[in-house]
């Protein structure tokens, strides 16, 4: 695993707030646009999804791939970012 | 493929229900999360050989759980019964991760995560643990008696070395103390050898000495009373003193000696090859020796008189020049002032080394090896006697005033 990027850090130190879901790791403009597209504009919605999901892992990486059309590592980015800002927030 | 059309067209409680009979995660159906929830179904159902998450999980757990299998196994093996509830993956999960962790973690932490498993896997989990714990054990106790065995026989080859070694320490204690004895011993033999050599040295210079003063001492000495036949049977001895003696020089000077003396006395000489050496001896008259070596030719008297020349005359004149130094001469004086006393070894050294038969004059060495006092020592011993009173008392002024007062008186007494 290589180091952490810039943007996970970033959402990983605070709390999400309001922040757009590209704000999320792994989540460039592109996906932002198909999330926003199927309604999860919202960093906070994808969280309730991961939620949704219970944080399991290969159900919200299936979840990504299947609504915005992910790549693994891109999913892979996303829920780990969304799982480490549970950890610390939640 | 009707039970798949039929997710499609079931509604969202149906579906989680179908999940909860299948297994799966309690997982709420929504619309956003309805086609992942149908996937998963569908592969639970389908055999699990479509793309399900649970295989996924089991790898991916699989790889998480060997990385956390150290310290963080317990956590790994917690994670998934509280998210998968009742699912059959955790447990091979948990068994793999037990057997994985069999081959890497050490053996009390093998007993650590044995007491957490699972009761229906601590059979299986306690056997290999136990069966695979002990191997180890018994490789390090194999090895370890292996090792034992090995020091055994190690030390069996050590001992043989430190008892050697032992001795070798020994030894050299002993050598050392040898060494310090032969040391001291070479010390000491050093000292008697040198003062063998400084005695050698001393007879060398003292015949130098005699052999200078030899022509002298044969003009001067002309009451010598030797009576010798030249020419007779020769003694037994002779071999004997040819070995130590080597005369020097030449026959004409006791031919001349012989000339020279006249003595009552008679002599057995085999031959005077090299007596010139002795000539040079003086010695009183009446002077009489008894040598032990030389019974035969024992005593005899002669009219010189005995001079420090005559006395250091009696060693080898072949090794003269040897010794030339001024310490040696003067320790051969120093010497030669003792050996006149009588006394001194040095003088029964010069005499066991003596040249008696050598020359044609062999008795010269034995002068101080008479047994008896000096026969001629009358008015040497009064002279000796005279001297030792005038050095202590002055007694010769004494004496003198005493005859001036006896003359007087005697004057007196004649003329009154």
């Amino acid at each position: 695993m290589s180091g952490t990027s810039q943007k996970y850090r970033n959402f990983v130190a605070e709390p999400m707030g309001n922040k757009s879901v590209t704000e999320l790791a792994g989540i460039g403009e592109t996906l932002g646009g198909r999330l926003t597209d199927a309604g999860f504009d919202k960093a906070y919605t994808v969280l309730g999804q991961y939620l949704v999901l219970k944080k399991d892992e290969e159900l919200f990486k299936d979840w990504m791939k299947e609504v915005c059309h992910a790549s693994s590592k891109q999913a892979s980015d996303c829920y780990n970012c969304l799982n480490d800002w549970c950890e610390e927030f939640l | 493929m009707a039970d798949v059309d039929d997710f499609d067209s079931l509604s969202n409680a149906e579906l989680r229900a179908k999940m909860l009979a299948q297994g799966l995660p309690n997982i709420p159906v929504t619309d956003s999360s309805r086609k992942v929830l149908v996937k998963r179904l569908r592969a639970s159902i389908g055999g699990q050989a479509s793309p399900a998450a649970s295989p996924k999980k089991s790898n991916r757990r699989e790889t998480l759980a060997p990385a956390a299998t150290g310290p963080s196994a317990p956590a790994a093996a917690s994670t998934p019964v509280d998210k998968l509830d009742g699912k059959v993956a955790p447990a091979t999960k948990a068994r793999r991760t037990i057997t994985a962790a069999e081959v890497k973690e050490p053996a009390r932490q093998r007993l650590e995560d044995v007491e957490r498993r699972r009761p229906v896997e601590e059979p299986v989990a306690a056997r290999k643990p136990t069966t695979a714990a002990p191997q180890p054990i018994q490789t390090r106790r194999t090895s370890t008696t292996s090792s034992a065995p090995e020091r055994k026989v190690v030390e069996p080859l050590r001992k043989p070395q430190t008892i050697v070694e032992e001795p070798a320490s020994s030894k050299r204690v002993d050598r050392e103390e040898k060494y310090l004895k032969i040391n001291s011993l070479i010390v000491l033999e050093s000292d008697e050898e040198e003062d063998e050599q400084l005695v050698q040295a001393a007879d060398l210079v003292e015949q130098e000495h005699a052999a200078r003063q030899k022509p002298t001492k044969l003009a001067s000495s002309g009451t010598t009373t030797y009576e010798f036949k030249s020419k007779l049977v020769e003694p037994p001895r002779r071999q004997v003193y040819e070995a130590t003696a080597a005369p020097v020089l030449p026959p004409s000077v006791p031919s001349a000696r012989a000339q020279a003396t006249s003595s009552s006395r008679s002599y057995d000489y085999a031959s005077n090859p090299a007596p010139g050496r002795y000539s040079s001896f003086v010695r009183t008259a009446s002077q009489g020796y008894v040598t032990a070596e030389a019974p035969p030719v024992a005593s005899y008297s002669s009219s010189y008189k005995r001079t420090y020349a005559n006395e250091l005359s009696d060693d080898n004149e072949a090794e003269e020049d040897q010794y030339e130094s001024t310490f040696a001469r003067n320790l051969a004086r120093l010497r030669a002032e003792r050996i006149g006393d009588r006394s001194s070894p040095y003088s029964r050294r010069t005499l066991a080394s003596g040249n008696v038969g050598s020359g044609s004059l062999g008795y010269e060495p034995l002068a101080r090896r008479s047994l008896r006092p000096d026969d001629n020592s009358v008015s040497v011993a009064f002279n000796r006697w005279w001297n030792s009173l005038e050095q202590k008392y002055h007694i010769k002024s004494k004496v003198f005033i005493l005859l001036v007062v006896l003359v007087l008186i005697g004057v007196y007494w004649i003329f009154y």
